[in-house]
């Protein structure tokens, strides 16, 4: 079985303005160690399909089956608790804690797992080891994605979520982003999910899904991926 | 124009919770001071109106004789004061069974000084008829129609009808009147026996010409009467006269010192509650235009002038403060007619005045509305001028400052990095710090103040009028308590909304969110709560001093004991009211943006 499955999942959004059916029919299957980009353009439901992944909304209907658990069958707090342990999540705003330093906000996330690793080592990892004790405010855009990088890293997730990671930071900025994400799924072995628009990206992703309309254009496994530094856009 | 419409309409949705609070803060606060305010000149003015429509003397003159006053001596009275401006009376007491029933002979029919109000029946037409005073707890009064048997002071008696039940208007406390003949005993029923010329005058009842001089005891009205107490004595002698006045009138006088009290009392909490209110309100309004910064950043990018985005927020407040205002006034008018009615409870006093009196008011809605206006105004105007691109930085702390117990290693280590961050949040944000306290510390100052009086209050016999004066502080400064640490959770949660956001993202229960919040209030809520204590040591030794009552010694302990442990229970009201709006945060939608 395959590690993280989708099986007919959809998502409704229904408000004042009427229903909205953000996701049609997803079906698709990951394993674990790959890093997947998923591409289509803005309203395709992409941040939709991360967030039913990450137990922060629950679909309408379908499976969601990561390493056994059937996420779309869990209850509140159980969600909670997948959050807690499994999932890491990396925003395209950073959404760090402003009165925290860096060390501190990868503690916040890391109090509460079992598994976690030590947010100095991650933080180092990420090439922060001389700003643990800065505050957001202190450090640039591109540092900040790192602190929420190594917040996500350190819970030692199942999985790792990235909403257009680099949505906020510049072209040098953004590709080492990428390239710290990439080392992730291969040196810890972590399924990384990407959203993103940048087209380009499709060539150094293990496995690509492209969206619209809220429904899977395609799913195709890249043979040969090609390292982030030799993609140019 | 329809834009701005709508999004001032937004801007009162999106805040609902602060334009109620703000609404509630106000009521309570205008409707305690106009309401306690009012109290002392509607009493004062009642005190005029009784002694106009009674005609209340001014003097009482006794005969230290038995035989009362001679020809010669009551020629001499009326020389000083006129004819017309005195009564001759004469009273006596007889003992009866143990009873003393104290018996006044005068003409009843010309009842030109004095004038008693017929609460029943009609004036006596012969010798043998007489009016009883109404019964009390301690009158035992009569009934139209009884009939009832008199003693003469030279022994005998006769049967009278009882033709009407009156009032006297010297007669206001709801007191005991000690008998003249038997100083361990009471007056137990008064009697008015109608006479043309009593063959023995023993009091003599003096009016002063001039009526408006007494204004409820003013110092003036004094000089008058201690001149004229003087002139008494001088002329008739200090053995045969004895001069009292309304000072001496332990029903009026003490009714109007007690009102010059509540007037006391009543400045210093208008005082104390007018500055809180405004504390909050301002401080309220100055956390909204702080969290709005993005909103105002993006219009002036759209290019609205400054006064034009203030003038929302201003709009906001002044109809906050005018809502809660205007509702105020119908608290106000009950909260004085409650007080005054506690006073009837002693006092036989008149009807509740319609001739309503609104100074305090309109004075304190006044001050509110055009201060906090002025106020928000002035510094929305400070933030809009700022550039856009500074106000879509987040407003935060001082970069890299600590706070003091960071430089105790040995303290600050030990801490879960949680507790590192809310004393961060609590001791950083210095001037949000500080309002919220002392925000705290004025409302449990208050509350302490009222639980003070009352403690002091309930120990005198006669101290109907402050038990319900300190009754009154207790539940508006409780309620102000309430709403203050309701409004500054309400805002906390408000302010944090992506922080708690962020913190279920990161798989934290409800509890772990909840209490990452609410830790910062009840630091703040305990801070004040504690510092409240000695500040209304202080505060309460000044108001004791000034009204010349009570004292801290009077005061119960466990007053000092349970004044925090309240402030501490709003507290934990608040953020069990609070609880569900954190719950109800929707994550995906507070981090989708910037904003
Ligand atoms: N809470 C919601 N209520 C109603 N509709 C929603 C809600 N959230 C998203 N949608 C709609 O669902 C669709 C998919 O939204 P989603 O945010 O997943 O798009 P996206 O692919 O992430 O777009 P972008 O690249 O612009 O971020 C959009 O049409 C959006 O309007
Ligand atoms: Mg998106």
């Amino acid at each position: 079985m395959a590690f993280l499955k989708l099986e007919n999942v959809c998502k409704e959004y229904k408000s004042e303005a009427g229903a909205f059916k953000a996701l049609t029919d997803v079906n698709f299957e990951l394993e674990n160690g790959e890093f997947v980009v998923i591409l289509g353009p803005s309203g395709a439901g992409k941040t939709t399909l991360l967030n039913l992944l990450g137990g922060m909304d629950s679909a309408t209907s379908g499976d969601i089956i990561l390493d056994g658990l059937i996420i779309s069958q869990l209850h509140k707090k159980e969600l909670t608790n997948y959050r807690r342990t499994d999932v890491g999540f990396v925003f395209q705003f950073y959404n760090l804690m402003p009165n925290m330093t860096a060390k501190e906000n990868v503690e916040l996330a890391t109090e509460i797992c079992k598994d976690a690793l030590d947010p100095a080592s991650v933080l180092t990892d990420v090439g922060l080891g001389e700003r643990l004790h800065n505050f957001p405010a202190q450090l640039s855009g591109g540092e900040q994605q790192r602190v929420s990088i190594a917040r996500a890293i350190a819970k030692n997730p199942k999985i790792l979520l990235c909403d257009e990671p680099t949505g906020a930071l510049d072209y040098i900025t953004g590709k080492n982003i990428l390239r710290l994400l990439y080392d992730t799924s291969k040196k810890n072995n972590k399924l990384v999910i990407v959203v993103t628009h940048n087209q380009a990206l499709k060539d150094m992703a293990d496995r690509v899904i492209s969206i619209k309309n809220g429904k899977i254009e395609k799913v195709y496994v890249n043979k040969k991926p090609i390292p982030i530094e030799e993609i140019e856009w | 124009m329809k834009a701005s419409f709508i999004s001032t309409l937004r801007l009162f949705k999106k805040h609902i919770a602060r334009l109620i609070t703000i609404i509630a803060i106000v009521i309570v606060s205008i409707g305690f001071m106009s309401g306690v305010g009012e109290v002392q000149p509607t009493i004062k003015k009642t005190i005029n109106k009784h002694y106009k429509t009674y005609n209340v003397s001014d003097l009482y003159l006794k005969s230290k004789k038995p035989t009362g006053f001679s020809t010669e001596e009551i020629a001499n009275i009326e020389t000083m004061f006129g004819s017309e401006n005195i009564i001759k009376t004469f009273c006596y007491e007889v003992e009866d069974d143990g009873k003393i029933t104290r018996i006044y002979n005068y003409n009843l029919t010309a009842q030109k000084i004095n004038k008693l109000e017929i609460l029943e029946g009609r004036l006596p037409e012969n010798a043998n008829e007489v009016l009883v005073e109404r019964a009390t707890d301690l009158y035992e009064g009569a009934k139209v129609g009884d009939v009832i048997s008199v003693k003469n002071p030279v022994g005998g008696t006769i049967s009278c009808t009882v033709t009407g039940i009156v009032q006297n208007p010297l007669l206001m406390h709801r007191a005991e009147e000690t008998s003249f003949i038997n100083q361990d005993k009471n007056v137990s029923q008064v009697i008015y026996v109608s006479t043309d010329l009593p063959l023995i005058v023993n009091d003599v009842y003096v009016v002063f010409e001039n009526r408006t001089l007494f204004d409820s005891f003013s110092d003036r009205y004094e000089e008058r009467v201690e001149q004229a107490k003087q002139l008494v004595v001088t002329k008739l002698g200090d053995d045969n006269v004895s001069a009292l006045s309304l000072f001496e009138n332990f029903g009026l006088y003490s009714l109007n010192s007690y009102a010059e009290k509540i007037g006391m009392i009543s400045i210093i909490f208008v005082v104390f509650f007018l500055l809180i209110t405004l504390l909050v309100v301002y401080s309220t309004m100055s956390r909204l235009l702080d969290e709005e910064r993005n909103q105002i950043a993006c219009q002036k990018t759209l290019g609205y002038s400054s006064s034009k985005i203030t003038g929302k927020y201003t709009f906001f407040v002044f109809v906050a403060t005018l809502g809660g205002g205007l509702l105020a006034f119908g608290v106000g008018q009950l909260l004085t007619k409650m007080i005054y009615g506690a006073m009837c409870a002693h006092y036989d006093m008149p009807d509740y005045a319609s001739s309503l009196n609104f100074g305090y008011y309109l004075f304190t809605f006044g001050i509110i509305m055009l201060a906090t206006c002025l106020l928000t105004f002035a510094t929305g105007m400070k933030i809009a001028d700022k550039k856009p691109v500074t106000l879509l930085l987040p407003k935060t702390a001082k970069v890299g400052k600590k706070v003091l117990m960071e430089r105790i290693p040995v303290l600050w280590n030990r801490l879960s990095f949680r507790y590192k961050s809310t004393f961060r949040n609590v001791f950083l944000f210095k001037s949000r710090f500080f309002m919220t306290v002392v925000s705290i510390i004025g409302s449990s100052v208050l509350l302490l103040a009222g639980m003070g009086l009352f403690d002091c209050a309930v120990g005198y016999k006669d101290a109907v009028s402050i038990v319900a004066i300190a009754m009154v502080i207790i539940v508006f400064s409780a309620a102000l308590s309430a709403l203050v640490i309701y409004n500054i959770t309400n805002i906390n949660v408000s302010e944090r909304n992506r922080e708690i956001a962020t913190l279920m993202v990161l798989g934290y229960h409800e509890k772990e969110v909840t209490g990452y919040i609410f830790r910062e209030v009840y630091i703040m809520a305990f801070i004040g709560a504690l510092l409240g204590l000695p500040l209304g040591y202080v505060f309460l030794d000044f108001v004791f001093e000034l009204i010349n009552f009570g004292s801290i010694a009077q005061m119960n302990w466990w007053t000092w004991v349970l004044n925090p442990i309240i402030t501490m229970f709003f507290t934990f009201l608040a953020t069990l009211l609070l609880k569900n709006k954190i719950v109800k945060i929707d994550m995906n939608a507070s981090l989708k943006s910037i904003e």
